[in-house]
């Protein structure tokens, strides 16, 4: 597979900021402050939702991370978790409400069918939401247990941590890219050709790969070779 | 008033009629139609689950579905299903029309081939209010125009799609356009991609006030009507990213204040293409696909489907796997439920029920994850058994689950059930009547609560249902209320299937001896070489299912799941129809919830019980 | 003697240094990158349709005023709720006259039908 071309967009701004141990003190506390009361949007589709509902619900409860009170207006969230598969009908909302969450915002791309497309490779299925959100963190699993989608959020607070207010590594909004792909065309079609299994799927039926199959009466008569 | 569900002894069960006769040429309602349009009949093969299919001349199918409806003898009044079947190469289309009569309890399919060249058949909306949805649907994807229908417009795939038609043989699997162009078409929608022609005229985008379709409620009196289109209602977006929407449903309301005057559903934001897929897919290779249209209760899916294949192989599946099919079944109609009863309570305000239910949940998952390693996406059945056999102590952990489910259902009762909101919130609320439930093609509990006894367990019994003492809850009123009281008995039913099965569960092996369907243990593999070279054939084609057709349903937790599928001997599907329960409920939503408040919208739009997977598939 | 006016003072200045820290914060540290996009109506990611500045339903008007006064009322039997020993018995005769004059308005506007829709 050809190696990645793209330049990765510079996301980080430059604020004039000068880094002293003033601003490193206060860097930890908004930090640890932004990344311990995080508003996620769940902007579930499918299967993986469930798995979120699940982790919201007692038993994994990512009430403990502060993450309790979804948000489903983006105005108030900070974070989106993309669960579930995303269609092409889909994704221009999926984009929108991208666009309207107020900065700092993250992504998180939960299960197989938002990373890349899963097991769906076919003419409906965003191959992987990264072609039009920038995502930073995916979580694989069709779906994750609520486990691994803890984890996920974790690596988010993680890498909150590593931000500061000199160069704040929230997106670099620039307002010609609203409701534009996140990547070129031609990384888009690199991480959309088919890989693994997909390779497989163009066959139909063995038997018939687009000819005519009669009815069951005047259809030849198509025994299985053990069969009396 | 809470609302009796005991079971109505004078209300019995809709079930099968018997059918002794061997020779279609006698089934009652062959003849009928034999008698009255000899000359539209082209054919009469019997499916391979049983019942009669009747082939007739496509011009002719408006004339012979209103006599199938309206004739006394015949009384089929619902709808299943209507999709169409491509077999390629130029053959001429199949449109599938498959009927149930709740009088007679008997099931036909009429078929109509309609050639390339003139891609057209009469509407049938006025017959049956299901046919609206289901014809756009086949026009959606097949490219069949209905003549007639009211509003025939795509349904799946967005408003503008120019690729084509998607379940064609001709249409690639990948679509038309590169991925790049795909990417950036989706992005660059207008204003009349994204909404239907009648919804911008009411945005006064187009013409003056347009008058509303006739599927509206009738009782709303003309001159209030006219009142409120001189105050300027208000159009607005639910969905699809709704808390309240129970998955990527949008809905447009028009509203005056809090009251909605009309409300337009638009699905396929979660189309995923499954029934495309599934075509390049070998039969058993279809199966975790299959957990991932209701991912709620994924293995009514997957036992449906392998039934379904199993059906058409006329396999004979062994008593133990039997016996654990419905245990399974019942426990995903339980697991369905659990989650209804927790979203439906915390769109009404109750988030506690919604904690109860989630760690009820959490139970049905460790036996899912116990047996299959999956929670949710669970792929358990193979055709002609289970992946695997129950693992040690599985069965005790069914018991003790079986043993504590009812005090949490009890518990949730409590909290609900008498509870003065929850009743003013339920009662009288999106009321449907039989007659409409059935013409609408409800299934499942919102047609038991309209007060329809139509449970396809009882009615045409699978997997040894005949077996098992239970009965089935059926509501008065049909309200939202009566949707809730149903749900709750059936899970208790649910746990009472479950602790019969518990006791009868048999010793033996859990497939089927046939190593042309089923892997034989490698042990025989490496000894025989027949046995060998039958491995050898099911790991690299996969099994051969003889060539046939079969539409194939049962009692899914959301309504009557239907399977169709279409084999030319190969080991891939030609066609796999997914018949979603949701996807025919939640064509009733804009008659149940216009004139109501946009309060109301969410209690019946939940109380629907409605999944997206299965809607958009 | 300056006891209980200190309390109100304290609070007095805790709510508006609450409210000049949370929003003086945000303003120093928050970013701002607005887009026309951020600034546009959200409604569940779908472009609006029709004008926002539309007439709205009367009867929102009647119930946000219905609210407002019996919220009113709410407030003003909170303080007396926990003075109500001082006041002893003569003090409950007059909250219960109280009660009674905004009963009546309210039993009033059930009969006519402001609580129902319409």
């Amino acid at each position: 597979m050809k190696k990645l071309d793209v330049v990765p967009t510079d996301s980080s701004v430059d604020t004039g900021i000068p880094r002293s141990w003033v601003t490193t003190r206060l860097d930890y506390v908004i930090n640890w402050a932004r990344r311990n009361s995080l508003w996620p949007m769940p902007f579930g589709t499918a299967c993986c939702a469930i798995e979120m509902m699940a982790a919201a619900a007692s038993k994994y409860d990512i009430g403990r991370f502060g993450m309790e009170r979804m948000s489903f207006t983006p105005r108030q969230a900070d974070l989106m978790i993309v669960a579930g598969r995303v269609t092409y009908k889909l994704a221009p909302v999926m984009r929108r409400i991208w666009d309207q969450m107020p900065q700092p915002k993250w992504c998180v791309s939960m299960g197989a069918c938002a990373s890349s497309g899963g097991m769906f490779d076919n003419y409906t299925i965003v191959q992987g939401i990264d072609t039009i959100v920038p995502v930073d963190v995916y979580v694989p699993g069709c779906p994750p247990r609520p486990e691994g989608l803890m984890y996920g959020l974790l690596m988010i607070q993680e890498k909150i941590k590593g931000e500061s207010l000199a160069h704040p590594v929230a997106r670099a909004e620039d307002p010609e890219a609203v409701g534009r792909p996140n990547l070129p065309a031609e990384a888009i079609e690199l991480v959309a050709q088919p890989f693994g299994n997909s390779t497989q799927q163009n066959r139909v039926s063995g038997l018939s790969a687009t000819s005519a199959v009669a009815r069951e009466r005047d259809r030849i008569e198509r025994l299985m070779e053990h069969r009396e | 008033m809470p609302t009796t569900v005991a079971p109505d002894p004078t209300r019995e069960l809709i079930r099968a009629e018997p059918r002794p006769e061997e020779d279609l040429a006698e089934h009652p309602s062959i003849q009928a139609v034999s008698a009255q349009f000899a000359d539209a009949i082209r054919d009469v093969v019997r499916d391979a689950a049983g019942y009669p299919v009747l082939w007739i001349e496509p011009s002719r199918n408006h004339e012979v579905l209103r006599f199938l409806r309206d004739d006394p003898g015949q009384g089929f009044d619902f709808l299943a299903d209507i999709t169409g079947v491509d077999l390629g190469g130029g053959v001429p289309i199949r449109v599938w029309y498959q009927l149930w009569s709740m009088r007679h309890g008997r099931q036909l399919r009429v078929v109509c081939e309609v050639p390339l060249s003139d891609l057209t058949l009469t509407t049938v909306t006025d017959l049956w209010h299901t046919a609206d949805w289901l014809e756009r649907e086949t026009f959606d994807m097949f490219g069949v125009t209905f003549e007639g229908h009211p509003d025939l417009r795509r349904i799946l795939m967005p408003e503008n799609y120019e690729e084509g038609f998607p379940l064609r043989k001709d249409f690639p699997l990948r679509g038309r356009f590169s991925r790049s162009e795909q990417v950036r078409r989706c992005l660059s929608r207008s204003l009349e991609d994204v909404y239907a022609t009648e919804e911008l005229q009411l945005a006064g985008y187009g013409d003056a006030t347009v008058p509303l379709r006739e599927l509206t409620p009738a009782e709303r009196p003309e001159d209030a009507l006219e009142n409120r289109l001189e105050g300027e209602p208000m159009l607005i977006n639910m969905g699809p990213q709704h808390p309240a929407t129970h998955g990527v449903l949008r809905l447009v309301l028009q509203l005056d204040g809090e009251r909605v005057m009309r409300c337009i559903p638009h699905i396929g934001y979660l189309h995923t293409g499954f029934e495309k897929t599934c075509e390049f897919r070998e039969w058993n290779q279809v199966v975790p696909y299959t957990d991932r249209m209701d991912y709620l209760a994924p293995m009514l899916y997957n036992i449906a489907y392998a039934g379904a294949v199993e059906t058409l192989l006329g396999v004979e599946i062994t008593e133990r796997c039997r016996v654990v099919r419905v245990i399974l079944c019942e426990l995903n109609r339980i697991l369905g439920h659990l989650l209804w009863l927790g979203t439906t309570a915390i769109d009404l305000g109750a988030f506690t029920v919604f904690l109860y239910s989630f760690k009820e949940r959490e139970k049905i998952y460790n036996l899912h994850e116990a047996y299959t390693g999956g929670r949710i996406t669970t792929s358990v059945t193979r055709v002609g058994g289970m992946m695997a056999d129950l693992p040690v102590g599985w069965l005790d952990a069914c018991r003790e689950f079986v043993e504590n489910c009812p005090s949490t259902l009890d518990e949730c009762e409590r909290l609900l059930s008498r509870n003065a909101i929850w009743m003013a919130r339920t009662q009288d609320i999106g009321i449907m009547g039989p007659e409409e439930a059935v013409s609408y093609g409800l299934t499942g509990p919102n047609l038991r609560a309209s007060g329809v006894p139509y449970d396809v367990r009882k009615a045409r019994p699978y997997l040894g249902y005949d077996q098992y003492d239970f009965d089935v809850p059926v509501g008065v009123h049909g309200d939202v209320y009566d949707r809730y009281m149903v749900r709750l008995e059936e899970m208790r039913q649910s746990v009472r299937i479950v602790e019969q099965a518990l006791a009868h569960l048999p010793d033996g092996s859990m497939n089927i001896d046939d190593y042309r369907v089923v892997l034989p243990p490698k042990s025989e593999a490496m000894g025989s070489i027949d046995t060998m070279i039958s491995h050898f054939k099911l790991v690299m084609e996969g099994i051969r299912v003889p060539a046939g057709e079969t539409w194939y349903s049962i009692e899914a937790s959301k309504g009557e799941l239907g399977i169709g599928i279409v084999s030319d001997g190969g080991t891939k599907p030609v066609r796999c129809r997914f018949r979603g329960p949701s996807f025919v409920n939640i064509g009733a939503l804009p008659y149940l919830v216009e004139g109501e408040l946009v309060a109301d919208v969410i209690a019946v739009n939940a109380s629907l019980d409605v999944v997206l997977g299965e809607i958009d598939r | 003697m300056l006891d209980p006016y200190l309390g109100i003072l304290i609070l007095g200045v805790v709510g508006v240094l609450n409210a000049v820290v949370i929003l003086g914060l945000s303003h120093l540290i928050g970013s701002r990158r607005p887009t026309p996009v951020k600034a546009a109506p959200y409604e569940s990611g779908i472009d609006p349709l029709g004008n926002t500045r539309e007439r709205f339903s009367v009867n929102f008007y009647i119930v946000a005023m219905l609210f407002i006064v019996l919220d009113i009322e709410t407030l003003f039997l909170v303080p007396w709720a926990s003075v109500f020993r001082q006041f002893g018995f003569v003090g409950f005769l007059e909250v219960t006259f109280f009660l009674l004059i905004l009963g009546v308005g309210l039993v009033y506007a059930w009969r006519k039908g402001a609580l129902e829709w319409d």
